[in-house]
């Protein structure tokens, strides 16, 4: 398989919070979507592939290729979109496409137009006009403009309404129609990664805890409610997460198709938002 | 670099009208005066502190994160202010001198091109000078702070000159005065050179 980004043992400590020995791999052609809650991570991470910050350890790899030894090589392929408008206020797009033009090697401006348009952004308006929304959609214009192979994207959909949202994600499965396109998003809106990710990667407290196919995660993973007695009956090792209620626990196990197989659980409709809630809990005692 | 560059003159449009009534306001106080060299010199300097201004729009729209993400070196980035710094300067120097002898006309002034000329280079020197100072610390503390750095930098001629006029020092020779062009260039050019490399080192050694 041949992967767009690869992590290894990705080390970065500050004084008050470490990203843990993150190994990623994002292989070429999927959408991986990054979740975990604030602070978990996910935007140093993002910043030590974009060779933000002075890592203590580790090493990154983009298209197979070392991230600093061809750091501006790579960022020609790199599209990029923060959940914050990088662009000066009394900017306009018309000078957006001529700012950038010099600077990537295969900037489209038909392309730009293109998702101005598709993206009902006017072209001669200030950045300062703009509504959070539409200052999200330009940076993904841009990110989108450059033939990018790689888009790594912190949180693009936040600050958008559920039309727009539902657009953005088919962009983005437009992207990865090309099978050497990737995309590494991370999103606090699960329902989006659930619509549009391959694989899910889910970071708490700087740790790494699991990358999974969606598929995978949805069908192996599930939280089930059941009686303290019917608790006990659980292999420990496959509980990743307890809480106890007035009416019994929900658990959240990583063996669904197993014990659905034994016959004495059920299982509710799990989403990533309901696994990822219930492993933060940890194990209640 | 170009792309960068073209950045920072978009955003400075806005500083377009500003200016347009500095050279105004100081128009009429030439004519006061019965003097432009003093006031378009010191419009040279403040036109010339504009990437300072760019420098603060970035921090304001957090550019420098962004900047970091685009297929650009570190050095490409840094020495792109001191370009602009050197491109603005040279506008200005070129509009000032102009306004020298625009104005001088207009009074009815004998034109002295030579001075003019000479004017707009000292004033050349002056604002980079201060660039190559203003811009390695607007790189360490950021804009807010180096502001306080500016206006002691901005400080100190004015002290020097103050200390020499209370002190006996015996004025300096005609060979010295005549070299004084050349020790300004030297004295500028080895500020830029230190700078520039002081500048990128910071911004390496900065995270993000």
């Amino acid at each position: 398989m041949n992967y767009a980004l690869e992590l290894k043992n990705v080390t970065k400590s500050y004084k008050d919070f470490t990203l843990d020995n993150i190994n990623l791999c994002v292989p070429q052609g999927c959408i991986m979507g990054f979740v975990g809650e604030n602070g978990a991570g996910k935007t140093t991470t993002l910043k030590a592939i974009l060779n933000l910050l002075h890592l203590d350890s580790g090493d990154i790899k983009i298209f197979g290729k070392d991230y600093k030894a061809y750091e501006q090589e790579l960022k020609q392929d790199i599209g990029v979109a923060f959940d914050n408008c990088n662009f000066h206020d009394n900017l306009r797009l018309n000078d957006i496409s001529r700012i950038f033009a010099p600077i990537y090697v295969n900037w489209d401006n038909e392309v730009f137009k293109g998702f101005c348009t598709r993206f009902k952004l006017p072209l001669d308006k200030t950045f300062k006009e703009f509504s959070r929304g539409m200052k999200m959609k330009a940076n993904l214009a841009v990110a989108l403009s450059h033939h990018a192979k790689l888009l790594l994207l912190d949180e693009p959909t936040g600050g958008l309404d559920p039309v727009m949202r539902d657009e953005i994600l088919d962009v983005f499965l437009d992207f990865i129609q090309d099978e050497t396109h990737s995309i590494l998003f991370s999103s606090h809106i699960t329902g989006d990664l659930e619509k549009v990710a391959d694989y899910i990667s889910f970071i708490h407290d700087g740790k790494l805890i699991l990358t999974k196919s969606k598929d995978d995660l949805l069908y192996q993973y599930g939280i089930l409610k059941c009686s303290t007695t019917q608790y006990a009956q659980i292999d420990k090792s496959h509980v990743l997460g307890m809480r106890k209620s007035a009416f019994g626990c929900e658990v959240l196990v990583d063996n669904k198709p197993e014990l659905l197989l034994s016959g004495k659980f059920t299982f509710d409709n799990t989403t990533i938002d309901d696994i990822i809630l219930l492993y933060n809990k940890g194990v209640q005692q | 670099m170009k792309g960068l560059i073209l950045k920072d003159l978009f955003n400075l449009r806005r500083y377009l009208k500003t200016y347009a009534m500095f050279f105004l306001i100081y128009g009429v106080l030439s004519f006061m005066q019965q003097d432009a060299s003093f006031f378009s010199g010191a419009l040279v300097v403040i036109i010339s502190l504009l990437p300072i201004s760019c420098m603060s729009l970035d921090e304001y729209a957090h550019w420098d994160i962004y900047a970091q993400c685009l297929p650009l070196s570190k050095k490409c980035i840094v020495g792109e202010k001191y370009v602009l710094a050197m491109l603005i300067s040279i506008i200005a120097g070129g509009l000032s001198f102009v306004f020298q002898i625009v104005v001088s006309a207009l009074m009815g002034l004998p034109i002295d091109f030579l001075t003019a000329f000479l004017v707009v280079c000292a004033c050349i020197l002056v604002s980079q000078f201060l660039n190559a100072i203003v811009v390695p610390t607007v790189i360490k503390y950021g804009a807010d702070k180096a502001r306080y750095v500016i206006m002691l930098v901005a400080l100190v001629p004015t002290l020097f000159v103050l200390f020499l006029s209370k002190t006996n020092i015996p004025k300096p020779s005609e060979d010295v005065l005549q070299s004084l062009p050349y020790i300004g260039i030297i004295v500028a050019v080895a500020a830029i050179a230190i700078s520039y490399f002081v500048s990128v080192k910071l911004y390496t050694q900065k995270e993000f």
